[in-house]
């Protein structure tokens, strides 16, 4: 495989750190994210004929952490895919990058608009919102055309803004409004329902 | 489409990872290279089995002991020792690969490699195992192949005992979740006289303690301990937050009531796995992933026992067959 190392290398320099936040933000543990990130590099490790050429890799790799992680999710027990001390010491910086609190009424009303939504709603707003995807490369994630991942997307958010309106927060057209330009009116739960 | 559109900064309000402090601590880290040199000493000529294009992987059966010391480690100074490979005899884990579309990274129990991959094996297949042989890797790594897999380059043939069977059970009894570090909350301190205590009980005497990355109080920071087989060294090192114990739980109480019987009673080895199967079924462990591993020790009066939990509920007994 010569010249394989080089070009893994080169996208695992690239992306494996999008790669764990992606894994992170996503798992119930640093330590699950390690292995769900180690386990989509050993897969572009020996399938590096199959990479995409350039910056079509980062989609590709997604696609496949996001495989992974329903393999993660589904298994009845979790499989070990890093020698102990790595897989410690990659939870490690990991875990110093999740926000010691996001405890305040706004967050709590947007995540609660969130989950109301279903899953693949959830799914393609996060890719936007939280991995910064653009259209075509959610539609490499997702192995769908790009016109649907336009439409689904466009549904997806008009939900996401009807729930967070429900819940009181909608946006602030005022000149004092609050960053994001979302702000909670009110979180009356009569108000709510 | 992904400007700072309100819905899209909406969500990023709520991102539970602060992506450019993870990209900063990330980047050319120890730990990115670690990982890499993890991937890289794998087979290339073989897939996980996880197909690209449909995101269908193959069934698994169960999955044998794997004892995840998953804590998270903050402030970890062990730069220096992050990248080292160990030696394979100080190894702890091995590499089963039974076909060339899959592998298992396991928690070493015996030393024999064959042996545990053989385990393995019989927890996922009802048909005979083919033939395996053991490699150390360029890099010190224990891989077991079967003969469908062809082995690298650079890979030496190991036979029979390989792993330090004491190191091993150093790293059981580390993770025992009824007496070990992930059993409490451990200062700095009392980690370290745990770790001593360990190294003198198994005869470890190549072997030193060290503290680095602070101290943990013991309180709302708890310590952890990494080995390293290539120094010889445990590292004990403080943790942000508290260890998730297993000690108020169903599986805590099972873990607590197999070692005490254990200590209170000298078993043989297959009376001990017949106590803690029985006890297993007793407390619904079966369901949860019950694995008991045996290991003759023939200079063993009684035998005893490391409970470890990572996905499964690991039990490794270590005493004489013979009784």
């Amino acid at each position: 495989m010569t010249g394989a190392r080089p070009r893994f290398d080169e996208v695992y320099m690239a992306y494996s750190g999008l790669i764990l936040a992606y894994a992170l933000r996503r798992t119930a543990s640093p330590a699950d994210a390690a292995d769900v990130v180690a386990e989509t590099f050993i897969v572009a490790w020996r399938r590096i004929d199959d990479l995409p050429p350039g910056d079509e890799a980062r989609p590709w790799l997604y696609g496949v952490a996001r495989r992974v992680l329903a393999n993660h999710h589904r298994a009845a027990r979790r499989r070990r895919r890093l020698d102990d001390r790595v897989s410690a010491i990659v939870a490690g910086v990991a875990s110093r990058a999740v926000p010691t609190s996001q405890d305040n009424p706004e967050s709590s009303a947007i995540r609660a608009a969130l989950d109301t939504l279903g899953e693949s709603d959830r799914e393609l707003l996060l890719l936007v919102g939280w991995d910064g995807l653009e259209r075509d490369e959610i539609a490499t994630v997702l192995d769908v055309s790009r016109a649907t991942v336009r439409v689904r997307l466009h549904r997806a958010r008009r939900r996401f803004e009807r729930a967070l309106e429900t819940r009181g927060v909608k946006r602030n057209d005022s000149a004092g409004h609050g960053p994001g330009g979302w702000t909670t009116v009110h979180l009356d739960p009569e108000d709510a329902r | 489409m992904s400007g700072h559109d309100d819905v899209t900064d909406a969500l990023r309000r709520i991102d539970p990872v602060d992506t450019d402090r993870l990209l900063a601590s990330w980047s050319d880290s120890d730990a990115q290279r670690a990982m890499r040199e993890e991937i890289t000493t794998l087979p290339t000529t073989t897939t996980t089995g996880l197909d690209t294009r449909t995101g269908t992987a193959p069934r698994r059966g169960r999955l044998p002991a794997v004892a995840a010391l998953t804590a998270a480690v903050v402030g970890l100074g062990v730069a220096a020792g992050a990248t080292s490979m160990f030696t394979s005899e100080n190894t702890t884990s091995t590499t089963c690969q039974f076909e060339p579309q899959s592998s298992s990274i396991i928690a070493a129990t015996t030393g024999d490699p064959v042996a545990d991959c053989l385990a393995l094996w019989r927890t996922e297949h009802d048909r005979p195992a083919p033939t395996l042989k053991a490699y150390s890797t360029d890099r010190g790594n224990i891989v077991v192949v079967a003969d469908a897999v062809e082995p690298e380059p650079g890979w030496e043939r190991v036979t029979g005992l390989v792993q330090d069977p004491a190191v091993l059970e150093l790293r059981a009894a580390l993770d025992d979740v009824a007496e070990g570090l992930l059993s409490a909350c451990f200062s700095t301190a009392a980690a370290t006289t745990v770790v001593e205590g360990q190294l003198d009980r198994l005869s470890l005497d190549g072997w030193s303690v060290t503290e680095e990355g602070g101290a943990a109080d013991g309180g709302g920071s708890c310590a952890i301990a990494l080995l390293d087989g290539n120094t010889e060294e445990v590292v004990v090192v403080p943790m942000g937050t508290e260890v998730i114990t297993s000690r108020d739980t169903p599986i805590g109480a099972f873990a607590q009531s197999v070692v005490s019987q254990l200590e209170a009673e000298c078993l043989g080895l297959k009376s001990a796995e017949a106590v803690v199967l029985a006890a297993g079924r007793r407390d619904g462990m079966i369901d949860r992933g019950l694995v008991v591993s045996t290991v003759d020790d023939p200079a063993a009066k009684c035998t005893r026992i490391d409970v470890s939990v990572g996905g499964q509920i690991d039990v490794v007994l270590r005493g004489p067959s013979s009784s």
